[in-house]
């Protein structure tokens, strides 16, 4: 009876606290922070997250004894650091640290501010994102919101992006976002995403009381970054904003109206805008995977390692996307299938095949012909598409010559040989027999002449 | 006289088969230095592909192996075994290996391989015997088997565990010879058949068989000229040539090459024209002699005129090959490094040094032309066909090192013909008499069969009957060329000289050419051998420590071993179909690390091996190839790398100081000299080239060490994935190393 109970405590138990995590990479987040108390400015923006079934874990990057691994593993899943200020960061958690957290699959939410610290400068830079020096914000004096203290530094983002995998729809076309922080701009790497960015107005000085303007801005009118995002090649995602008072309970409340407009909105985009960003950022959104590949000769089913030249074969993958927390079929139509050797042979689109909507994967599929060279080909889907994590499935295959009885057999070109051979049995019968024949013939010929 | 109840002919014959037995005998164990000294292990570079596609064959069957596409080499081009291989020694070493299992002699592959070659110079010996007999006599023949079953020009290809083509081939190609002479004094078709027989043997077995396919038809050409036109050369050709060369398109390698390339016209011109001289043979005995000579010229003119016209009319429409590089560089020795790099870097392709005639072959050089000589006195068919293989065999033997193998095999039957003959002079007690060679001149014939029936012992009597120089003979009694002291002297001289002959080979096969190559063997200071096993090494570690498709780039020659000993993908090999292929991993090893980079990506490489000898003064090392890599590189990437940029402005090709900054920059120099520095803690020695190194540190961002053997020989290094976040493998590897990167300072504006 005791032990039945046990059991039952242990199946409730496992039933309340066992928490299907919402990110594809898991739910352990380590938070860190300029100081213990901005934990309240943000809390709104937290709570939303533990709302999301993440675990929160707040440190100081100045507290030696937070470690990003535990024996070589990822102790956590992500990173949100809010810590902008902060110089002197610990040796467990640092510019190098935060990279191999990135290169095992993490994904990090950096926030800056005009006080950005020259180690998270140098981290950024790692990502080809160049935050300007100290000191400066994005000024912007056409477009400031009305709430602006005089500075012209708390403005209304302009650009966002229509990428539909980071952003839904109703934050692209929502009320916009309030920022006030520090410009960046990024360079041209491919893996770069452009979320947010200032008007054709703005540009990135300091904002010291009469600041005198000698010096060319690092960056102006729309290639003011304000929020960017990388995705690496490990699929791990790093987004950069150059303001953490963008997720503050204060801009996520605050009423917004650009100056010189009449458009009002009781309410600014930041609460959806952080929620989309970090649901893109930790994996919860724009996730895709290959659950099957396959491929085999027409009227076959298996999967061979050497096919011959000119075969017909048929390729199949399924692709899966993560959203709404759940696995789905994916809708893209302009996935390709690539038969490369060292130059790519064939291209051809996939067919993606109807689902039903139970159906987790949609499964594409194409007829080909293989080249008429031999060598070994790498079948290949390389589906890169900004938002949505990489696709990179290749197989090697082989693609081997005719064997020496696959050839037809009688062809027309080789009809002067048959005939060669032909000729030359009956010229052997016929020379024997005439060898025979004249044999006793002249024989005869001899005893009638002796 | 009887001896165990034998007549003497069959005691000569007991005698024969003994003594051929015995030569067998020394041929094969002579052969096993070098498994007595190393281990029964495959030799060298091609062995270990001839190694690789035999176990294939025995693994699979016949018609697997025929049609082999192997996928594991010339990555991702692959190769068609089937079709480019020469496949007898396989057939031959599998056929060995399946008759013993079938006895139930469990015997490896490995053990075949490495034995056939000394199992087959016994046959060999035997050959030369059969052809060398047939030529003059039996002893001879004897003494042609023993030598060749030394002679260090044959045994540098045919030692235990040297698997290779060469090492049955020999054996093809005399026995071929015996019988197309066989053939040619008998008329027979049926050794005319066999001559073709064994011809396509050889054709399956190695691609010198267009050797034979030129010497037969030039043979006959020259008995044509001679005027010893026969029907006996008819038959013995017509038979040999239509089925030879039927049989020999049977090889997918060989396919259509027979009707289709220069190298084979020849023989096709001269079955034509045997063909013309026997009909015009038939027509004149039928016809009166004024009506043939106008029929005759009128033909012979006619047949010139159209079948030298369809030749050059069918090689200028591309249906006859014209000669390809590798026969021009026969004739011109400076063609191959002025057009075609690949043939010129093998160093067995390289013009021949007039020591290594010696070496290889004593004092058979000094015998063989003696035996030319005696050859051009009898002048029968045979002996025709002596001369011009031993003329047109020295000519190749000078241009090209590998083809003094081609050279020994005539060399030894010529000289035991001399030593055979002067023997035979010196020896024969019964014949000799010291007046009728002195007299053989002056005295008329009448004396000759008088002194025919002399015994040495009574040659005073004869001198006494003529009376005129008595005086002179009795002085030449003793001193004469042919007295018994002379005789002592000549044969102690010879004998001498053979058994200094039979030395020299010995130390020769015992130190030049037993060494395994794979495995290196050098003397500790106290005398002790001390084996250097890096090779193996290396490739045990690929085998063990790399994924199963990993892709090893490395310069050409150590793709038969990596394919055979690692059992991993290579890019290029010893193999060289592919000139673009291997030009693009020369361009690799001799560009900069990021062109270098992009090269391997694209080739889907995962780790390079180079050779580098420098701690241990190993210098058949990559650094002193990778000339011949620019070179073949420059050949196809010319405006990529310059064989100029490595040469310093006075010529030089060094490594230290002074090295070019392109040759700095070079992956090659890079990765050989990668760390070195730190080994010495200083700056490194190179003891191949006996220079001091640079002493700055070498930086490699793109590639990262796996792996250096044990004296440093074989280094391999694992190349990096792209950075995962993007950035250039230089600016990732300058962060790790806590490099902070830095964006200019920013600009002033215009006021």
């Amino acid at each position: 009876m005791r032990c039945l109970l046990f059991i039952f405590a242990f199946v409730l138990a496992v039933g309340v606290f066992r928490v299907e995590p919402r990110s594809t990479t898991g739910n352990r987040v380590l938070v860190l922070l300029d100081k213990e108390d901005d934990k309240a400015l943000y809390s709104k923006f937290f709570n939303s997250l533990e709302e999301r079934e993440y675990q929160l874990t707040y440190k100081l990057p100045t507290d030696s004894t937070v470690d990003l691994f535990s024996y070589g593993e990822r102790a956590y899943d992500h990173v949100i650091n809010f810590a902008p200020k902060t110089k002197n960061y610990k040796d467990k958690v640092n510019p190098l640290s935060l990279l191999n957290f990135v290169n095992k699959g993490g994904n990090i939410l950096l926030g800056a501010s005009s006080e950005l610290s020259e180690t998270m400068r140098d981290f950024a830079r790692e990502f080809d994102i160049d935050f300007d020096d100290i000191d400066t914000s994005v000024i912007d004096h056409f477009n400031y919101d009305i709430s602006d203290d005089g500075k012209h530094t708390l403005i209304n983002a302009k650009g966002i992006t229509n990428n539909e995998a980071i952003l839904t729809k109703n934050v692209i076309e929502g009320p916009p976002v309030l920022f006030r922080g520090i410009a960046h701009k990024v360079g041209t790497i491919p893996l770069l995403t452009k979320v947010l960015w200032a008007g054709e107005t703005a540009y990135s000085y300091e904002t010291k009381a009469d600041q005198q303007v000698d010096q060319e801005p690092l960056v102006v009118g729309n290639k003011v970054m304000l929020v960017s995002a990388l995705q690496a090649r490990n699929n791990a995602r790093v987004t950069f904003v150059g303001s953490t008072e963008l997720f503050s309970d204060r801009f996520f409340d605050s009423p917004i109206q650009r100056t010189n407009s009449a458009e009002s909105f009781p309410k600014s985009g930041n609460e959806d805008f952080a929620k989309d960003l970090t649901k893109w950022t930790f994996q919860e959104k724009g996730v895709l995977k290959v659950t099957s590949r396959h491929h085999h000769k027409e009227n076959e089913t298996e999967e061979l390692e050497l096919y011959r030249i000119k075969d017909n074969i048929i390729y199949t993958i399924e692709i899966s996307e993560y959203a709404n927390d759940h696995w789905q079929a994916f809708n893209g139509t302009d996935v390709q299938f690539e038969a490369i050797m060292l130059d790519p042979y064939i291209r051809k689109t996939l067919t993606p095949l109807p689902t039903s909507p139970e159906q987790q994967a949609r499964k594409y599929k194409a007829h080909i012909q293989l080249p008429d060279v031999y060598g070994v080909f790498t079948f290949k889907v390389n589906y890169k598409r900004s938002g949505y994590s990489y696709i990179e499935d290749s197989s090697v295959v082989a693609i081997r010559p005719f064997r020496h009885n696959e050839y037809p057999r009688y062809i027309s070109a080789a009809y002067p040989y048959y005939t060669g051979a032909a000729s030359m049995i009956v010229g052997f019968l016929l020379f024997s027999a005439i060898w025979f024949f004249n044999k006793e013939s002249s024989k005869i010929v001899k005893k009638k002449t002796s | 006289m009887k001896v165990l109840g034998l007549d003497a002919q069959n005691q000569a014959s007991l005698l024969k088969v003994v003594i051929l037995g015995l030569i067998a005998f020394v041929a094969i164990s002579s052969r096993l230095f070098s498994i007595i000294r190393f281990e029964s292990v495959i030799h060298e570079f091609d062995p270990w592909f001839n190694y690789r596609a035999t176990r294939r064959l025995v693994q699979t069957n016949f018609y697997e192996f025929w049609n082999w596409f192997d996928e594991r080499s010339w990555y991702p081009l692959g190769r068609v075994v089937g079709g480019t291989v020469y496949p007898g020694l396989m057939v031959t070493s599998a056929t060995i290996h399946n008759i013993l299992h079938a006895l139930n002699f469990p015997v490896d592959i490995r053990n075949i391989c490495v034995l056939l070659a000394p199992l087959f110079s016994a046959f060999t010996a035997i050959a030369a015997f059969l052809l060398t007999s047939e030529i003059k006599d039996s002893s001879a023949g004897l003494l042609a088997a023993a030598f060749i079953g030394v002679a260090p020009g044959y045994i540098s290809r045919s030692v235990a565990g040297s698997y290779d083509n060469e090492g049955i081939a020999i054996f093809l190609l005399m026995f071929t010879f015996y019988l197309w002479i066989k053939s040619l004094k008998e008329g027979s078709a049926f050794f005319g058949g066999l001559t073709a027989l064994f011809y396509f043997y050889m054709v399956a077995a190695w691609g010198g068989y267009v050797f034979i396919i030129n010497l037969i038809p030039l043979h006959a050409f020259a008995l044509i000229l001679m005027g010893r036109f026969s029907t006996r050369l008819y038959v013995a050709y017509s038979s040999f040539y239509a089925l030879g060369t039927l049989m020999s398109m049977q090889i997918p390698f060989v396919g259509f090459q027979p009707t289709r390339t220069s190298e084979h016209m020849a023989a096709l011109g001269i079955f034509g024209l045997l063909q013309i001289i026997a009909f015009v043979e038939l027509v004149r005995s039928h016809l009166a002699s004024n009506q043939f000579q106008i029929l005759f010229k009128g033909f012979i003119f006619i047949a010139f005129i159209a079948m030298f016209s369809a030749l050059v009319i069918l090689t200028f429409s591309g249906y006859i090959a014209p000669w390809t590089g590798r026969f021009y560089s026969l004739w011109d020795t400076g063609y191959a490094k002025k057009y075609i790099p690949i043939i010129a870097s093998v160093s067995e392709h390289q013009p021949t040094a007039w020591p290594s005639f010696f070496f290889d072959l004593e004092m058979l050089i000094f015998l063989f032309p003696a035996g030319i000589y005696l050859c051009f006195k009898e002048l029968r068919d045979e002996h025709v066909f002596v001369i011009l293989y031993g003329i047109t065999a020295s000519y190749f033997a000078g241009v090209m090192v590998r083809l003094m193998l081609t050279l020994t095999p005539i060399v030894c039957v010529s000289s035991s013909i001399t030593i055979s003959s002067l023997l035979d002079n010196y020896l024969d007690f019964s014949v000799v008499d010291p007046e009728t060679t002195e007299q053989k001149s002056v005295t008329d014939s009448k004396s000759k069969p008088q002194d025919k029936h002399k015994k040495p012992g009574d040659s005073s009597r004869s001198a006494a009957t003529s009376s005129k120089s008595e005086k002179k003979k009795k002085k030449d009694q003793f001193f004469g060329i042919i007295g018994n002291d002379s005789r002592g002297i000549v044969l102690l001289n010879f004998f001498f000289f053979l058994v200094i002959f039979i030395w020299h080979c010995t130390w020769v096969t015992s130190n030049a050419y037993s060494s395994p190559s794979i495995v290196l063997a050098s003397r500790q200071a106290d005398g002790s051998q001390y084996i250097i096993d890096d090779f193996r090494e290396a490739y045990y570690w690929l085998r063990k420590n790399t994924d199963d498709s990993a892709k090893i780039m490395s310069w050409w020659d150590y793709g038969y071993q990596i394919a055979g000993m690692a059992d991993r993908t290579v890019l290029v090999d010893n193999n060289t179909w592919n000139n673009t292929h291997i030009a693009t991993v020369g361009k690799a090893m001799s560009s900069e690390e990021e062109v270098a980079y992009e090269i391997m990506r694209r080739h889907d490489v995962t780790h390079v091996l180079v050779i580098f000898g420098g701690l241990l003064g190993y210098s058949g090392d990559d650094i002193n190839k990778f000339l011949w890599m620019i070179r073949i590189a420059e050949g196809v990437y010319p405006d990529d790398v310059k064989e100029t940029n490595f040469f310093t402005p006075r010529g030089e090709y060094r490594v230290d100081d002074e090295a070019t900054p392109t040759m700095r920059r070079s992956l090659m120099y890079k990765m050989s000299y990668h760390n070195y520095n730190e080994l010495f803690g200083g700056q490194g020695q190179d003891r191949v080239r006996g220079a001091k190194l640079p002493a700055d540190k070498i930086k490699l961002s793109t590639l990262e060490e796996a792996y250096t053997t044990e004296n440093w020989i074989v280094r391999i290094y694992k190349v990096k994935d792209l950075d995962n976040i993007g950035r250039n493998l230089e600016q990732a590897a300058a962060f790790e190393a806590g490099k902070k990167s830095r964006r200019p300072k920013r600009k002033q504006s215009q006021k």
